[in-house]
C-alpha cells in the first residue's frame, strides 16, 4: 500500500520527460568601447531555485603583469584561486564591500591564494604592487552565465524554457536588464550605455 | 630690391611643390596616436577644420565619447580604474601616452623686398618641437618649444599648458593662454593679421633732462624699455576657463572663454592682471563639440556655417624706460659725466571687438573688428584710440591648393594730433600642400597707404611637420 502511494505521488515526475532546454544567444554592444569583449550576461535569481556552489575552484592567473582572465563570472559561493605566474611579487585585493574588501597579501611565483565569493558581487580586483593591473569577478546567483567575445557575442547554453530576468554587465558601462522568455533557442541583444 | 635670381628660385620651388602635390599623409603626434592624416583635423595645416575644432573643444579628445575606439597607440596605465574606489587612500588612476607625443615642425623662408632690405634665404626661419595629448580621462596638455630667427638672433619661445577637462564642454587651462579670438597660430600666411600686431607702447623714448653744464639747452637721452610691450597676438601666462556646447540638432553651437593673464610675459611688469572674455555662436555646420552628422562628408575642409562672436580684453601695462649719455659737467675739471634718465609709463587699455567666420562650400571668409582705447601708452598724457579690422578669404581650389586674400586697416587716432593715421594692408597668397604635412606658400605683404608704399615684401615659405 505504501509503495503504491509512493508511485502515485511520483507519477507526474516519472511520466513527464526532462524539462525542455534551449540556449539564449545574442550580442552585447557597448558603443564607444574598443570591442565588445568582457561583458557578462547572466540569468538573475530564479524564484524558488537555488544552485549549489561548485566544489571545483575557479582560477585567475597573474601572468606578465596582467590578470587572466580579465573578467570571470562565477556562481555565488565559488572559490577563486589567484595564481602568481610571474617572477615577481603580486597582490590581490578588492575595494568592494560585496567582496568583504578582502586583501590576500603578497606572494611569489608559483603560489596562490583563494577567496570565496559568498554574495552577489561585481568585484574589482587590484594588485597593490602594480596599480595598472585590474580584473573583475562577477558572482551571480545562477549557473547560466557567459562572457562576451570581442564581437560582443554570448551564448547561455542549457537554459530551461521559461521566463527570466537576464542581465548584462560590463566594467565600463551601466548594467542592463531585460525579461526574456526562453523557448528553445532564443535570441536577446543588449546595448549598454555609459 | 627683389633680384631676378630670387624670384626665379621662388617660382621654381613653388613649381616643384605643385608637381609633387599628390599623396597626402602626415605623422605628427596626434596623427600617430590615432593613425590618421593631418587632414582629419586641418583644412590646410595649421588651420583647423570643423573636426579639429571639435577635437580641441573636447580637450584634445575625439568627439562623442569615441576617444577610446579612436586611439590606436595604446596608452600606458598609471593605475587601473578600480583605484577610484580607493581614493583618497590611493592615487587617482590615470594614463600617459604610449609613445612620447612629440612632433617637429620646421619653417623655411625666402624673403624678397621692394625696398633696400637684403633679400635672404632664411633657412630655417623657425623650428618647433610640439607635444600634446591626454593624461587620463580629465587632464590634457599642450607644449611647444620654438626657436625662431629674428634678425639673425635665435629667439626661444615656450608654450606649456595643463588643462583640466572635467566634462567635454568645460575646461580649465593653466599655463600659456591665447586671449585673441581668431587663432593667430592657425593662419596660413607668414604675416599676422594687422589688428593683432598693434603695439601702442613704444620700444624707446627720448627723455629730456637738465644739462649738467648749466646751459639752458636740455639734454636728450634715448631710453629703451626692457619689459614686453603688449600686443594682442602674444601668448600670455594665466588661467582660462572655457567651454563649448553643440547647438540645436547637434549643429554649430556656443563657445565661450573667461581668463586672467599677466599680459606682459612670464614675469609681469605689474601686479595688475589682465582680464579677457569671449563668446561666439556658430549657426549650422558641424557641432562645436562634434558627435552629430557631418554636414559635408566628402570634403574635409567644408563646413557650411556662420559663426559670430564678441570679445573684450581689459589690461594694464607698465614699461620702465632707462638710458644714459655722457655729457660735459659744469664743474671745473670734471670732464664727462654720465647723465641718466628714467621714466615709468603706466597705461590702462580696453579692447572690444566682434569676429565672424563664414564657411560656404570651398570658401571661408572670416575677420574681425577691434577697437582699442589706451589712456596713456607713451607717458605723455596722450590717449590713443585704435580701430583695426581685417577680412580674409580662403578658397580651396583643390584639396592641395588654397588661395588667400586678406585686407585690413589699422587707424590710430592720437589724442593731441589733428589727423588720424591709417595703414592699409593687402596680403594675397597661394598655399600648396605638397603632402598633408608638407606645404609651400607664396605670399605678398603689401601696404596700400602712402607711407607704406615701396616697402612690399614677398615671402616663400616652406613648412613641414612630422
Amino acid at each position: 500500500m505504501r509503495t503504491i502511494s509512493l508511485l502515485w505521488a511520483c507519477a507526474p515526475i516519472l511520466l513527464s520527460g526532462p524539462a525542455l532546454a534551449g540556449s539564449l544567444t545574442g550580442t552585447v554592444q557597448s558603443p564607444g568601447l574598443r570591442d565588445g569583449a568582457d561583458a557578462v550576461v547572466y540569468i538573475d535569481q530564479i524564484a524558488g531555485q537555488t544552485f549549489p556552489a561548485p566544489a571545483e575552484h575557479a582560477r585567475i592567473d597573474q601572468r606578465n603583469m596582467v590578470f587572466a582572465p580579465h573578467v570571470l563570472p562565477v556562481l555565488i559561493g565559488t572559490t577563486v584561486d589567484f595564481v602568481n605566474s610571474d617572477a615577481l611579487l603580486h597582490n590581490v585585493f578588492s575595494p568592494d564591500k560585496c567582496a568583504e574588501k578582502f586583501n590576500l597579501g603578497t606572494w611569489p611565483k608559483g603560489e596562490s591564494r583563494s577567496f570565496t565569493f559568498k554574495q552577489p558581487c561585481a568585484a574589482t580586483l587590484l594588485c597593490n604592487v602594480h596599480p595598472e593591473m585590474e580584473a573583475f569577478v562577477v558572482a551571480v546567483p545562477t549557473p547560466y552565465f557567459a562572457v562576451t567575445d570581442k564581437s560582443g557575442a554570448y551564448t547561455l547554453a542549457g537554459v530551461p524554457d521559461g521566463t527570466y530576468t537576464v542581465k548584462a554587465w560590463h566594467p565600463k558601462r551601466k548594467e542592463a536588464s531585460a525579461q526574456v522568455t526562453v523557448a528553445g533557442d532564443t535570441r536577446m541583444d543588449f546595448e549598454l550605455k555609459k | 630690391m627683389a633680384s631676378p635670381t630670387m624670384r626665379l628660385t621662388c617660382g621654381a620651388v613653388l613649381a616643384v611643390m605643385v608637381f609633387f602635390a599628390a599623396d597626402a599623409r602626415s605623422i605628427p603626434a596626434w596623427s600617430r596616436k590615432y593613425e590618421t592624416s593631418c587632414s582629419t583635423c586641418h583644412a590646410a595645416y595649421p588651420k583647423l577644420n570643423y573636426f579639429g575644432k571639435a577635437f580641441r573643444n573636447n580637450g584634445y579628445r575625439f568627439p562623442a565619447g569615441l576617444e577610446e575606439t579612436a586611439v590606436k597607440e595604446l596608452p600606458v596605465s598609471l593605475g587601473s580604474e578600480g583605484y577610484k574606489k580607493m581614493f583618497p587612500r590611493a592615487l587617482w588612476p590615470s594614463h600617459i601616452p604610449g609613445d612620447v607625443p612629440l612632433a617637429v615642425r620646421g619653417i623655411l623662408r625666402a624673403n624678397s623686398y621692394e625696398d633696400a632690405s637684403a633679400d635672404s634665404f632664411e633657412f630655417p626661419h623657425e623650428f618647433e618641437l610640439l607635444g600634446g595629448g591626454t593624461l587620463g580621462e580629465t587632464f590634457s596638455f599642450f607644449a611647444e618649444v620654438e626657436i625662431e630667427n629674428e634678425d639673425n638672433e635665435n629667439e626661444l619661445g615656450t608654450v606649456l599648458a595643463l588643462q583640466y577637462d572635467p566634462r567635454p564642454d568645460l575646461h580649465v587651462r593653466v599655463g600659456t593662454i591665447r586671449a585673441h579670438p581668431i587663432a593667430d597660430g592657425q593662419r596660413l600666411t607668414a604675416s599676422h593679421a594687422n589688428p593683432y600686431d598693434t603695439r601702442t607702447t613704444p620700444g624707446s623714448l627720448t627723455l629730456s633732462v637738465p644739462n649738467p653744464n648749466g646751459s639752458t639747452a636740455t639734454l636728450s637721452i634715448p631710453t629703451t624699455t626692457g619689459e614686453d610691450r603688449w600686443r594682442f597676438r602674444d601668448d600670455s601666462a594665466g588661467i582660462e576657463v572655457w567651454g563649448a556646447r553643440n547647438g540645436a540638432g547637434g549643429n554649430g553651437g556656443l563657445t565661450w572663454s573667461l581668463g586672467i593673464v599677466n599680459g606682459q610675459g612670464l614675469n609681469d611688469a605689474n601686479s595688475d592682471k589682465d582680464l579677457f572674455a569671449r563668446v561666439a555662436y556658430k549657426f549650422g555646420g558641424y557641432g562645436e563639440l562634434g558627435g552629430g552628422e557631418s554636414p559635408q562628408t566628402t570634403e574635409f575642409w567644408r563646413d557650411d556655417s556662420f559663426k559670430v562672436g564678441l570679445f573684450t580684453y581689459k589690461g594694464s601695462s607698465t614699461n620702465s624706460y632707462d638710458g644714459s649719455v655722457g655729457a660735459l659737467s659744469g664743474a671745473p675739471g670734471s670732464g664727462l659725466v654720465q647723465v641718466s634718465a628714467a621714466k615709468v609709463v603706466e597705461n590702462d587699455f580696453d579692447n572690444v571687438g566682434v569676429e565672424f567666420d563664414w564657411w560656404y562650400k570651398d570658401l571661408n571668409l572670416f575677420g574681425l573688428y577691434l577697437q582699442q582705447s589706451d589712456d596713456d601708452p607713451r607717458g605723455t598724457g596722450e590717449s590713443i584710440d585704435t580701430d583695426a579690422w581685417f577680412v580674409e578669404a580662403n578658397y580651396t581650389f583643390l584639396p592641395w591648393l588654397v588661395g588667400v586674400l586678406r585686407y585690413g586697416q589699422t587707424q590710430q587716432d592720437f589724442g593731441i594730433r589733428p589727423d588720424p593715421e591709417t595703414q592699409e594692408f593687402l596680403v594675397p597668397a597661394v598655399v600648396v600642400l605638397a603632402r598633408a604635412n608638407v606645404k609651400a606658400a607664396l605670399e605678398a605683404q603689401m601696404r596700400l597707404d602712402d607711407p607704406g608704399k615701396g616697402h612690399d615684401a614677398y615671402v616663400l615659405s616652406i613648412d613641414f611637420a612630422f
